[in-house]
């Protein structure tokens, strides 16, 4: 069993350049996952919420260290997620020219940065590396769907379209507004199947995703067609017509083989 | 459905307030000692631009997601009506600025304020005061003159913008129109429309009447005995749905059919209606 390289779709919201793109979204892929038993695929997408400032680099700074410094979801813990959220609080910290910020931006620099994240993990079982298992982490509405045997196996955190609000759960750079983080994470694991198809996707995606196959219809199916040139004309029509928010949009889809 | 439309820079949203700056603007407001209406107006209004400047601030940049403009009215001695354009170099016919326009024009202040540190503690810090407005009163109120000068430049907005949320006209008042029956002015600036609904003009009565406060009334008899407050409330918009829910979630007092009309408010209730007054309920792209 193995996994096929990520592809990764992104559109800012229309009207918006390139760079007021807000979401974020990073994997990493190793090229022998299974083989040898240690290594393990991790891939983030976060969404930085518009009304923060400094939050198209709080999204960054969140897939950045999820990717780059693994955070044990096995033995996650209060006391282990503050720490190693603490660290990127301070990356983010750091991003900020704090002394030469337009009065206009000064409070809501102070109040933080706002994202969701999604992070999910794939590497070989401790007990049978030909096997291969999947834990994931959530805050807020960015979701990830499983697809096996053509039905949706598993739609995480968020199940419905019904739940996607203006009030989603948010991971915040400024410690002082980050307190409630643990009530507000989500966990889920289990094992890969040949053929599955991971996704991940942000609020506007997830929310239109969850819409179509509740109506019947395999919204993944349009998802494996799509490359990089049609991406961004279909996600306009879907936006013209009514049928996706117009927000940043992210996707990584990953197959297992 | 009307008032749905998305604010984005392409599309922007309109806000113009008006300010009454008769002498009567000199009394207590809402009952308070030591509190001019002329002080908690250009107070009031001060912050919903600062407030709205830090809603379209993205980091270093601001996003011009709104156009501003600010006409104040008074009389002079002779009763003549004199009218201002509060920017700069905007005029009664075309007083808007946008955004980070807006932001430029600002006279910055430092000033001292008391701030929780976190930790249960009082820290004393220096912050930023963004400042437009001054306060000044004197003579009549010619609230005719100023509700057209409004449609004037609510009419050349809407030209431009058919596809835009409504422009929001927020009007800040003693009530007593000193040239003749506002309501007709007010409902031919009620009746300019952009393709997503017609103009909100939403009043803040700080009457010459010492009378309870009332908040968001529904129907008229909910008013005070006050001879000017049904003419205000009938030249006030009833809250589009999707504004009347936010405001119930900020836990305003609003039932259906309630209207962006607020009488003889404190300070508080008229940082809360400037509040509510700017906001569409729709995201900001």
């Amino acid at each position: 069993m193995a996994l096929r390289p990520p592809k990764r779709l992104w559109l800012p919201k229309t009207g918006n350049r390139p760079d007021e793109y807000e979401d974020a979204a990073l994997a990493v892929y190793p090229q022998r996952i299974g083989v040898s038993g240690r290594r393990t695929v991790r891939v983030a997408v976060a969404d930085g919420a518009s009304e923060s400032a400094f939050a198209r680099e709080w999204a960054n700074v969140l897939t950045d260290a999820f990717v780059d410094r693994p955070l044990d979801l096995c033995g996650l813990t209060e006391e282990s997620l503050y720490a190693w959220l603490a660290v990127a609080q301070a990356e983010w910290h750091d991003c900020v020219p704090w002394d030469r910020l337009p009065w206009h931006g000064e409070a809501k620099a102070r109040a933080g940065a706002f994202a969701s994240l999604l992070g999910l993990t794939v590497s070989a079982a401790p007990d049978d590396p030909r096997q291969l298992r999947w834990q994931a982490v959530a805050v807020g509405d960015s979701c990830l769907f499983i697809v096996r045997g053509g039905r949706l196996q598993l739609s995480f955190p968020l199940e419905d379209a019904a739940q996607f609000d203006n009030t989603p759960d948010l991971v915040c750079s400024n410690p002082a507004n980050a307190g409630e983080l643990w009530e507000c994470v989500r966990r889920g694991s289990g094992q890969c199947a040949a053929g599955d198809l991971f996704i991940l996707a942000s609020d506007a995606l997830a929310c239109w995703f969850l819409s179509r196959n509740a109506a019947g219809e395999k919204p993944w199916e349009t998802l494996l067609t799509l490359n990089a040139s049609g991406w961004a004309a279909w996600v306009e029509e879907q936006r013209r017509g009514g049928a996706m928010r117009n927000d940043d949009t992210t996707a990584v889809v990953i197959a297992v083989a | 459905m009307p008032y749905t439309a998305d604010i984005s820079r392409n599309n922007p949203g309109c806000f113009l307030f008006l300010l009454d700056q008769s002498a009567s603007m000199r009394e207590a407001l809402g009952g308070q000692p030591g509190l001019q209406k002329m002080d908690g107006a250009a107070d009031a209004i001060n912050r919903i631009l600062d407030a709205i400047s830090q809603r379209c601030s993205q980091g270093m940049e601001v996003r011009d997601y709104f156009h501003i403009g600010v006409i104040t009215y008074t009389t002079d001695n002779e009763g003549n009506p004199t009218l201002g354009s509060v920017f700069p170099e905007t005029s009664l016919q075309q007083p808007f600025l946008t955004v980070s326009q807006v932001v430029d024009a600002a006279e910055v202040e430092e000033r001292q304020v008391k701030e929780s540190d976190g930790a249960g503690g009082i820290v004393e810090v220096t912050r930023k005061f963004p400042v437009w407005l001054r306060p000044t009163a004197s003579y009549g109120t010619p609230m005719c003159a100023a509700l057209s000068a409004a449609s004037g430049a609510v009419q050349r907005w809407t030209g431009e913008h058919a596809d835009s949320y409504p422009p929001m006209v927020i009007n800040i008042s003693d009530g007593a129109a000193g040239d003749g029956d506002p309501v007709p002015i007010a409902q031919e600036l009620m009746a300019l429309a952009t393709n997503d609904g017609a103009t909100l003009l939403y009043n803040a009565h700080l009457s010459e009447v010492s009378a309870p406060p009332v908040q968001y009334p529904a129907q008229e008899s909910d008013l005070p005995p006050d001879e000017f407050a049904a003419s205000m409330f009938r030249m006030s918009s009833v809250f589009p749905d999707p504004v009347r829910d936010l405001a119930a979630s900020m836990e305003l007092p609003v039932v259906e059919g309630s209207r962006g009309y607020v009488y003889n408010a404190d300070m508080v209730a008229l940082v809360q209606f400037l509040d509510i007054g700017t906001r569409a309920a729709s995201d900001l792209h």
